[in-house]
């Protein structure tokens, strides 16, 4: 039954069905009142009419003409006909009361009935009197008919409204279901086409526009570009696994090479070296890893979850006390600025910290010897900034917009990063719904600009 | 052999040319795919292998230069993507053989061997001149089905006179197949060597060309 009603079709037919009865229910109701009204309209004439009739026998009758009145009363046996056809029962009274004439079958109820038009029920039977009183002749007419109105209803009823309704019904329902088919057959198109869509290689569902009714455009348009996106993102991410798999190469076959160099040589201080070298391949494999899974864990996790109200002042000084020696070992130095002194924010700390290691990493990569990475960070009412400048030569204008794809690397920057840090650093800085952006510091260099919303 | 690796990954360039060193033979090993092509200008190889990731040039750039400039030293691309698309890009471009990364150093010097023994016009990897023959494979020599022991820079010479024998094989081409750019420890040293092999294979099967080199006795 569930399933009945879950298709358009049927839940279709049902209400059609529905209002098709509500109408014929309407219409039978409508007909059969006008029917009941025209009927006792008719029963009412020819009780007036049969009255003149009398008038005029009676009066003929007086006039010499001998009449026998009582063949009129002559009820023919049928009860199955119907009223029209049976002639009506009468008496007529003189002004005393006395019996003039009276026909067999004038009920005993209906001989008090007063003057005018009288509906009575007599033995379960509906009869309608007629009563006049004719004072020029001096007798009074009492007429009257059983009123068998359903017979006349059901007949009416029957010629009118049920047989045509009889064939109309199924000839409009099966009209409803071919138009319904034909209505629906787009969402059978729309079904064929997300069917031949593959899981693996989505694209737009490729339905010619004038074919997709004005109702579904909406659902394929969106269907489309939604298709359209997961398509950008499997490219996207399949572009991703390969560079991955590319980077680890490297310093996989380094690491193959400098083994077999152990196993060619026979000299202790050569083994060394290559294993020591292979053992460079291996952090350099560990720290690609690594930063894989801080991006994974950086892309995946709902933003709600394993956050909490931080100081990112101290958290980034924190990371900036550590980092200094990193900067003196190649003789730059490390200047951290925070205003206000106390920046509080809801966070990931151990994303935010290697957000700011990731910049600090690249632009120390970029810094000359004896130059300065600036560390600024500022906070308004609404953002917060955080600036991480250096005194390097800065990136052209034209790859400065690919420095946050991942594994890309500028013409001229030395191989030694992973190509993710900055991919990282936009991660991190989107999942606190923030942005990045790296741009020409004021004296030349790169500045990298992280700003978050406040969200305390 | 005489190798040119042009590989920028410090690691990597260090292992291979290491390692093929240890294998006898003579690796120059460059980083910059610039710096590569004057090399292979100025001075003869026997293989090239070429990284396709190079700073500042791509590999495959400098190959189809190489190439439409007539060099006709076989070359070995390395690279770390194994799409079918690039190597055929590769090979089109003129790359002799084509490995991803990483690569087994026993099957980058066979690979290697058959690059050089083909540019030859060798069929295997034994060269045979009279009584004496040498297995590149294996590394062993015979004179007269006796297997006699050499060094490995003993081996190279031997290696570069079967090449082409009978053939005069020039002082400089010997010296730079056996010490590439790093020359000999003395400048004496190829003398020395010759003299060295000359008494395992037999004085008389190395002729001098006063002035000019060295060939194997016709």
């Amino acid at each position: 039954m569930n399933k009945l009603f879950s298709s358009l079709q049927a839940r279709l037919l049902f209400a059609l069905t529905i209002v098709l009865l509500v109408v014929g229910v309407t219409l039978w109701a409508g007909v059969d009142w006008s029917t009941k009204r025209e009927a006792n309209r008719d029963l009412d004439r020819q009780l007036v009419q049969t009255v003149i009739l009398l008038q005029l026998t009676l009066q003929n009758s007086t006039l010499g003409n001998s009449v026998s009145l009582p063949e009129l009363s002559g009820r023919a046996e049928s009860a199955d006909k119907p009223f029209w056809q049976v002639p009506p029962s009468f008496e007529i009274l003189t002004r005393e009361s006395r019996v003039l004439v009276r026909s067999q079958d004038f009920p005993e109820a209906l001989r008090k009935a007063s003057s005018g038009l009288e509906s009575r029920i007599v033995h379960g039977r509906e009869w309608r009197v007629f009563t006049q009183a004719d004072d020029r002749q001096g007798v009074t007419y009492r007429v009257a008919m059983s009123r068998t109105v359903s017979e006349v209803r059901g007949e009416e009823l029957q010629r009118r409204f049920v047989q045509p309704l009889l064939w109309a019904l199924p000839v409009f329902l099966l009209a409803a279901l071919v138009a319904m088919r034909q209505s629906l057959a787009p969402l059978r198109r729309l079904e064929q086409a997300v069917a031949r869509q593959e899981a693996d290689d989505p694209g737009p569902l490729d339905i010619e526009r004038r074919q997709i009714p004005l109702e579904l455009q909406g659902l394929v348009a969106r269907l489309d570009h939604l298709l359209q996106q997961v398509s950008a993102v499997l490219v996207r991410q399949r572009a991703f696994a390969a560079a991955a798999g590319h980077e680890l190469r490297t310093p996989l076959a380094g690491l193959k090479a400098q083994l077999g160099v152990v196993q060619r040589s026979r000299e202790v201080k050569q083994r060394e070296r290559a294993l020591a070298k292979a053992g460079h391949s291996i952090d350099r494999m560990t720290q690609l890893v690594e930063q894989l899974l801080l991006l994974a864990r950086s892309d995946n996790q709902a933003p709600s979850n394993l956050q909490s109200s931080l100081d990112l002042a101290v958290l980034m000084g924190k990371v900036i006390a550590d980092y200094r020696e990193k900067g003196q070992q190649v003789g730059v130095a490390i200047v951290f600025e925070s205003r206000p002194a106390s920046i509080r924010l809801q966070g990931n700390a151990t994303l935010l910290k290697s957000m700011l290691v990731n910049l600090l990493d690249n632009a120390l990569r970029f810094s000359p010897q004896e130059s300065e990475i600036t560390v600024q960070l500022t906070a308004s009412e609404q953002q917060i900034k955080l600036r991480v400048r250096d005194q390097g030569p800065g990136i052209p204008l034209q790859e400065r917009q690919h420095v946050f794809d991942p594994f890309y690397r500028g013409s001229d920057e030395p191989r030694s990063g992973s190509g993710l840090g900055l991919t990282i650093v936009q991660a991190i800085a989107e999942f606190h719904q923030g942005q990045a952006v790296l741009q020409e510091a004021p004296g030349g260099g790169n500045e990298a600009v992280i700003t978050l919303p406040v969200t305390i | 052999m005489r190798i040119l690796l042009v590989e920028d990954d410090a690691v990597l360039g260090d292992g291979l040319s290491e390692g093929l060193r240890l294998g006898g033979h003579t690796v120059d090993w460059l980083s910059d795919g610039r710096e590569a092509e004057q090399a292979l200008d100025t001075d003869a190889f026997d293989v090239v292998v070429l990284d396709l990731a190079l700073p500042g040039c791509s590999g495959l750039t400098i190959l189809s230069r190489w190439r439409a400039a007539r060099h006709q030293e076989p070359v070995l691309v390395l690279t770390a993507s194994g799409h079918i698309q690039d190597r055929v890009a590769g090979l089109d471009l003129g790359a002799d053989d084509y490995v991803v990364k990483p690569v087994d150093l026993d099957e980058l010097e066979a690979r290697l061997r058959a690059l050089v023994r083909r540019a030859n016009g060798h069929v295997d990897d034994y060269l045979h001149h009279g009584p004496v023959c040498m297995s590149r494979a294996d590394k062993r020599v015979w004179v007269n089905q006796q297997p006699i022991d050499l060094s490995a820079h003993e081996f190279a010479l031997l290696d570069a006179l079967l090449e082409r024998p009978g053939r005069l094989v020039s002082r400089e081409q010997l010296e730079s197949r056996l010490y590439g750019w790093g020359g000999g420890p003395e400048s004496n040293s190829l003398q020395v060597l010759i003299h060295k092999l000359r008494h395992h294979i037999g004085v008389h099967r190395i002729e001098t060309v006063r002035g000019l080199g060295y060939r194997l006795a016709p």
